[in-house]
């Protein structure tokens, strides 16, 4: 696995992320020993390239990127400001990658008052449905937490996200999320046939491999091809 | 024999501040009409008249379309262009004295500007009629995209949204170029499950897909990509041949990078003394490009060596040579591997030849004269290899895209993740208003239209990836503020029962895009197709 774009993530995520990964004292790390730590804990490829331009980008930011120029557009027409919340209580789900899903929220000031005057607590109850069998855990947040970015696996399902409450040791669902369908690739799951394959396997490896030998930057793609290697097809 | 569908897609977000004597911004729009949309229109009709055997798809996106098509904006274009005219003879002079190493490219780039702006004149302002000249010889063919280029992943839990893009998209298309379009870019190559339904539901016969999307499949894919693939509504998918657009592409090691060919970056419009360069950079003293560049890349280094044009075009004709021999040896290793008539699919935005890449279009008109007098290669478009009715095979693909990792993380990422809570709101309330009031004609349906016209220019897909990468910030965040802001306008003032007339005038002279827009497209009770 690979942490994409890790610096993205605040540090209550980060530090979220960190503890699940059993590493310690975190509330004394930095935001950026915490990210150095979470890449050697997935040991992130420092050849992936996924710092580099990528190859597949559109060039819009090379129109743009000379500009430089932010002062010059503070003058543009104002309009009203957006809030930072509405005042409805739901949870939505978008997926960001095979690997991680974007989960957003909001708690109607009435609700969250109320939960807050109790001493309750919220949390997000993760179900994650794959291959028939069924995952739920818990993630403690805050009332003041809108956002979080949740690890799924590859598989033939889905994932969805409940909104819970819990007051007095009474659990309440608040809202729930729509699914988000998990990435299912033939050939992660059908791995005894990759022996037979080496002549697919070269023509696969053709259309998305470069000059210079870099692979199209994806998570599947990787580990298909370390999986077919593993299956010591011909190359 | 190597099929080869070059399929170039040309768009730019929906810029246009008329309410400015000048806005920078526009720029996007005068540098490409400049540097890409017009050069290469006329090279296509050279080697049409020439009797070149080419075929080539072109996608230009509905807002850019919008904007090639507006008076206002094709006014500023010719001051434009007249500026750069002036600039040319005011350069051609200087640099009799010194400089004298630019002199030649001097008057090269003031012949351009002339010849430009003559073409230009000669469509009656409206390229758009020369490349759908062009689709008339069956040269070229055209195709749409979402409306206002969406990443539709994102908003895939919104029927009403994908469909209002993709209907749009279609409309705009018909509109501008009096045909419907078979052929959907879809905006950043994203796809997913289900997105195919909503194309063939509205009349879509195919549509690109990302590199990875083949071995990364739910099925067991034969032909590795190199076949057109046939999605579960029948749509048929054309997935991305990453190794050979890469050879052009990559920012590393693609052709533009090399050593001779001009720089982009260093232009007279930063390095000229203000109060020579200040009439043509922006108001007051911002500098800004120019299209008056005089040095090759050279390396990574300031001291840039003079350009070269002679040394440029012998190293276009090595990488034409290098392209064609690439296919063709690529043809010929999957004959090998028992895979005979491949298909190759070569997808780049348009802008990269000839504004980025200065000499871009010199080499894809080297491409097409070298690959239609081939015949090793049958130069063809997705159409056609649909017509031909040619092996496929099915497949069902997973959530994909051409983004950093291949999935959504650079529309969705730390930087631009806010957005979407105010969007996808926005489409709810959108949603809420089409049965609070539906059917609305005269003012109200105005209003509720200018406010699904505010929506979909919110989705562009634009405004995240300039956040994404850091460029034009600023100016993407007020964007986004000004269409979410102007929509909960319409929303407040729609739920006090109130319609803001002054306001919706200036908002409709503001944006004109979409005037067939109907904000019933949002009803999802209502499910409307192209």
């Amino acid at each position: 696995m690979i942490l994409v774009n890790i610096e993205s993530l605040s540090v209550d995520e980060l530090k979220g992320i960190a503890a699940q990964e059993g590493i310690g004292n975190i509330d004394l790390l930095s935001r950026e020993e915490i990210i150095e730590l979470l890449r050697e804990k997935y040991e992130e490829d420092d050849d992936s390239g996924m710092n580099e331009l990528d190859p597949n980008l559109r060039y819009l930011s090379g129109i743009t990127d000379y500009r430089g120029i932010s002062d010059y557009v503070e003058g543009l027409p104002g309009v009203e400001e957006l809030p930072d919340s509405y005042p409805e209580t739901e949870v939505h789900l978008l997926m960001r990658s095979s690997s991680w899903v974007y989960c957003y929220w909001s708690i109607a000031p009435a609700i969250s008052d109320q939960i807050a005057e109790k001493g309750g607590s919220v949390a997000l109850r993760v179900s994650i449905i794959n291959g028939g069998k069924s995952e739920v855990y818990d993630v403690p947040v805050s009332l003041s937490d809108s956002e979080w970015n949740i690890g799924i696996p590859y598989g033939d399902g889905y994932c969805s996200v409940s909104l819970i409450s819990t007051v007095e040791g009474e659990s309440k669902e608040l809202a729930v999320s729509g699914r988000v369908g998990l990435i299912y690739p033939y050939w992660l799951f059908h791995k005894e046939e990759m022996a037979d394959n080496d002549s697919l396997y070269r023509i696969y490896v053709s259309l998305i491999t470069s000059k210079d030998g870099s692979m199209v930057h994806n998570a599947p793609v990787r580990d298909i091809i370390t999986a077919f290697r593993e299956a010591d097809v011909d190359e | 024999m190597n099929k080869v569908n070059l399929i170039l897609h040309a768009h730019l977000p929906y810029v246009r501040h008329i309410e400015y004597p000048k806005f920078l911004e526009e720029n996007w729009l005068f540098e490409s009409l400049n540097e890409t949309y017009i050069p290469m229109l006329r090279m296509l009709d050279r080697i049409d008249k020439d009797g070149v055997n080419y075929r080539i798809s072109i996608c230009f996106s509905p807002t850019l379309v919008t904007m090639l098509t507006d008076a206002a904006l094709q006014e500023r274009f010719v001051n434009y262009m007249n500026e750069r005219i002036e600039l040319g003879e005011k350069e051609v002079e200087r640099t009799r004295t010194e400089d004298t190493e630019c002199h030649e490219m001097a008057k090269r780039y003031l012949g351009y500007a002339k010849v430009n702006l003559e073409t230009f004149e000669s469509y009656e302002r409206n390229i758009l009629t020369g490349y759908k000249n062009l689709a008339d010889r069956n040269r070229i063919e055209l195709l749409t995209t979402a409306a206002t280029h969406a990443y539709l992943p994102l908003y895939k839990d919104y029927p009403t949204a994908i469909n209002a893009q993709v209907i749009m998209g279609l409309r705009t298309h018909k509109r501008v170029f009096g045909q419907s379009a078979k052929g959907f870019w879809l905006p950043e190559c994203g796809y997913y499950p289900g997105l195919d339904e909503v194309l063939a539901g509205n009349g879509v016969s195919w549509c690109q897909l990302a590199a990875h999307s083949v071995i990364s499949a739910r099925d067991k894919s034969i032909y590795g990509g190199y076949k057109p693939v046939e999605l579960p509504s029948s749509v048929i998918g054309f997935p991305r041949d990453w190794d050979l657009t890469s050879l052009v592409w990559s920012g590393t090691f693609g052709y533009p990078c090399d050593s001779d060919y001009r720089d982009f970056y260093k232009d007279i419009g930063y390095s000229l003394p203000l109060e020579y360069i200040r009439p043509y950079i922006h108001e007051p003293e911002i500098r800004c490009f120019t299209a008056f560049k005089y040095h090759a890349i050279t390396g990574k280094t300031e001291d840039k060596k003079f350009y070269d044009p002679d040394k440029a075009a012998e190293k276009v004709k090595l990488h034409i040579d290098n392209f064609l021999y690439s296919i063709k040896r690529k043809g010929i290793m999957l004959e090998a591997s028992g895979i005979s008539d491949p298909v190759f699919n070569l997808c780049f935005d348009a802008e990269l030849f000839g504004h980025r890449w200065f000499e871009g279009i010199e080499f894809l008109e080297g491409f097409l004269r070298g690959a239609g007098e081939s015949s090793d290669y049958e130069l063809t478009t997705p159409t056609s290899i649909i017509l031909e009715d040619s092996e496929k095979e099915k497949l069902a693909v997973n959530e994909s895209s051409w983004g950093i990792g291949g999935y959504s993380d650079t529309w969705l990422d730390g930087s631009n993740a806010w957005i979407y809570r105010h969007i996808r709101k926005a489409i709810d309330r959108m949603q809420e208003l089409t049965h609070r009031f539906p059917d609305q004609g005269s003012l109200k349906g105005r209003f509720l239209n200018q406010a699904s016209r505010e929506l979909l220019l919110a989705m562009s897909s634009d405004w995240p990836c300039i956040m994404h990468d850091n460029t034009s910030v600023t100016y993407a965040e007020k964007r986004l503020r000004n269409h979410l802001g102007s929509f909960n306008v319409v929303y407040s003032s729609m739920s006090r029962n109130t319609v803001n007339t002054e306001w919706l005038i200036n908002a409709e002279r503001r944006n004109v895009i979409f005037p067939d827009i109907d904000y019933n497209l949002f009803d999802p009770d209502k499910a409307e197709t192209y």
